[in-house]
């Protein structure tokens, strides 16, 4: 964001410039400035902000928006890391957190130790990539059918899909940490390291 | 379309305002709709109305949805912020834009098809909400950046330009206005500036929602015999029961008006709206009224333009939700969040 006075230090403000490579322009407020005002337009742009139908400028600003992905990974809040060392691990996210913590030290009562990963932010930083490669078998926790966070890591992270195990739950009522214990058991009954 | 540039120079003879600037200062980019388009003579009737209100053009905000109309805040006050929203959700970002910064001018232009169609839910409730900003509604009854379609305010007989005539009942907006509660109902026609200038600047005077339909007539789709929105048709089937002027603060009302006919409202910047009447048994503050006049009218096939209702009284967005009279962007962040340890006593008055 732009205030006042550095908007009068320079000559023109143009809404979708890089300057400083992070791929995040910088943006003005309505009504700080004659020189601050962009328009927001509906259809394509070039750099400058201007209306373009040119193939290389389009691509442009979409290339400059990937850099802008890629700062966010290192600005949205990073992943919380609950344990190392072990070879099992659960990657989980939002409100799956209370009922993972209850499985988590259910199991190790029964003398599981598993390590977790809350996501709590996309893209991805590296930490989830270091947590994904640090673990032979990862049990992916969520709440939806289709494994919506499972699809991401593999699309995302360098991770072996083999290595991800899902345990879903969708059946309409409240996540109970039961489930999670369950689907961990079945797996380590199937040999799977833990 | 071809077109001859706009030359980047003004010529110095060009009269000033009280700011130092001249018109060509209030325009934008080049307009790249039809030659003859009604909207663009809708934005240089904005231009104007600009100009001579001296606004300062950083205190202007351009909101529009999708649509030929709404390409057209491109084309007027390029020193000012501009948003073209998604398709019929201009109402949401003008009423968080005028949330966030009450102190600027919200200047909204949709259309028929961004209004009445896709949008006439975010229509229907920014004009309950009464967001203190000018809507201007260019109306052409087709969709015209889909080869001529009818649109929801095509009455019912216009034909289509193969001949094909529209079976839907219509929506009307300024009836929807009237109905829903609007404080300021207007309807004019693109091709008569003397009458939509002073609207626009009465709309953005007024403080509440004004609603402009500014009958625009669509050269390419919609400008043919049996049309009941072309030029020729609009200039034969047009009614004014009350013409408004408009009086900038400090300006002296110099017009000789004849008693009795006229009205001369003030209105909360320190101008004055005076509203002529031209059918004397009309009441622009009675909203029954004016419904019932445009309605009969309509079934005579007459558009009722001009200053069609106003009221001053109704509170705003502002008023209503005791918003903060700082824009946010200049208060300092605690005020703008106090804390957690506030929030946790306010919770606490709760239990």
């Amino acid at each position: 964001m732009l205030t006042p006075e550095q908007i009068e230090g320079i000559t023109k403000f143009q809404r979708y410039m890089d300057p400083d490579g992070d791929g995040i322009p910088y943006r003005t407020l309505p009504g700080i400035s004659p020189k601050a005002s962009y328009f927001t337009r509906g259809s394509g742009h070039s750099k400058y902000g201007a209306y373009t139908e040119d193939s290389a400028e389009y691509q442009e600003v979409l290339d400059r928006l990937t850099r802008k992905f890629q700062t966010a990974a290192k600005h949205v809040p990073a992943a919380v890391v609950d344990g190392r060392g072990s070879k099992a691990a659960i990657v989980s996210l939002g409100s799956c957190d209370a009922p993972v913590r209850e499985a988590l030290a259910a199991l190790r009562r029964s003398g599981v130790s598993i390590d977790y990963l809350r996501v709590r932010g996309f893209p991805f930083g590296a930490e989830v990539e270091e947590f994904l490669a640090a673990h032979q078998t990862i049990f992916v926790v969520e709440q939806n059918r289709d494994a919506q966070l499972r699809s991401l890591l593999t699309l995302e992270t360098a991770v072996e899909k083999q290595k991800l195990r899902s345990i879903l739950h969708y059946n309409g009522l409240p996540m109970s940490a039961s489930c999670i214990v369950e689907g961990v058991n079945k797996a380590l009954d199937r040999g799977v390291a833990a | 379309m071809s077109f001859i540039a706009k030359p980047k120079v003004a010529n110095p003879g060009l009269p000033k305002n009280s700011l130092g600037l001249n018109r060509r200062d209030y325009e934008g980019s080049m307009s790249t709709l039809c030659a003859g388009c009604g909207h663009d003579s809708v934005t240089a009737a904005i231009v104007q109305a600009c100009f001579e209100l001296a606004l300062p053009p950083q205190s202007v905000v351009k909101l529009s949805g999708i649509g030929c109309s709404s390409k057209t805040t491109a084309y007027f006050v390029a020193g000012a912020h501009g948003f073209n929203s998604v398709h019929g959700r201009m109402p949401s970002i003008a009423t968080g834009a005028n949330a966030a910064n009450r102190h600027l001018r919200y200047i909204g232009v949709s259309g028929d098809g961004d209004s009445l169609s896709i949008g006439v839910g975010q229509l229907a409730h920014v004009i309950r909400r009464n967001l203190d900003m000018l809507y201007i509604l260019e109306n052409n009854g087709v969709y015209g950046l889909t080869k001529g379609q009818f649109s929801a305010s095509a009455d019912i007989g216009s034909k289509s330009k193969k001949g094909e005539a529209n079976e839907q009942e219509p929506i009307d907006p300024v009836l929807l206005a009237l109905a829903l509660g609007a404080s300021f109902v207007a309807r004019s026609f693109s091709g008569d500036k003397e009458q939509l200038v002073p609207l626009i600047q009465a709309g953005m005077a007024h403080q509440g929602f004004a609603i402009i339909d500014v009958l625009s007539p669509c050269v390419t789709f919609n400008d043919h015999e049996g049309s009941t929105k072309s030029y020729a048709y609009v200039r034969e089937h047009s009614e004014t029961p009350v013409a408004a002027d408009y009086i900038a603060p400090k300006q002296e009302i110099r017009v000789q008006y004849a008693p009795g006919e006229t009205v001369s409202v003030p209105m909360h910047d320190g101008s004055n709206v005076v509203m002529r009447k031209l059918d004397p048994d009309y009441d622009p503050t009675d909203r029954a009224h004016a419904a019932a006049y445009v309605q009969e009218r309509a079934m005579r096939n007459e558009y009722v333009t001009g200053l069609i209702y106003l009221d001053q009284k109704r509170k705003d967005f502002h008023a209503r939700n005791a918003s903060s009279d700082v824009a946010l962007n200049a208060l300092p962040y605690e005020r703008l969040c106090p804390g957690s340890a506030k929030l946790d006593r306010i919770l606490g008055s709760f239990r």
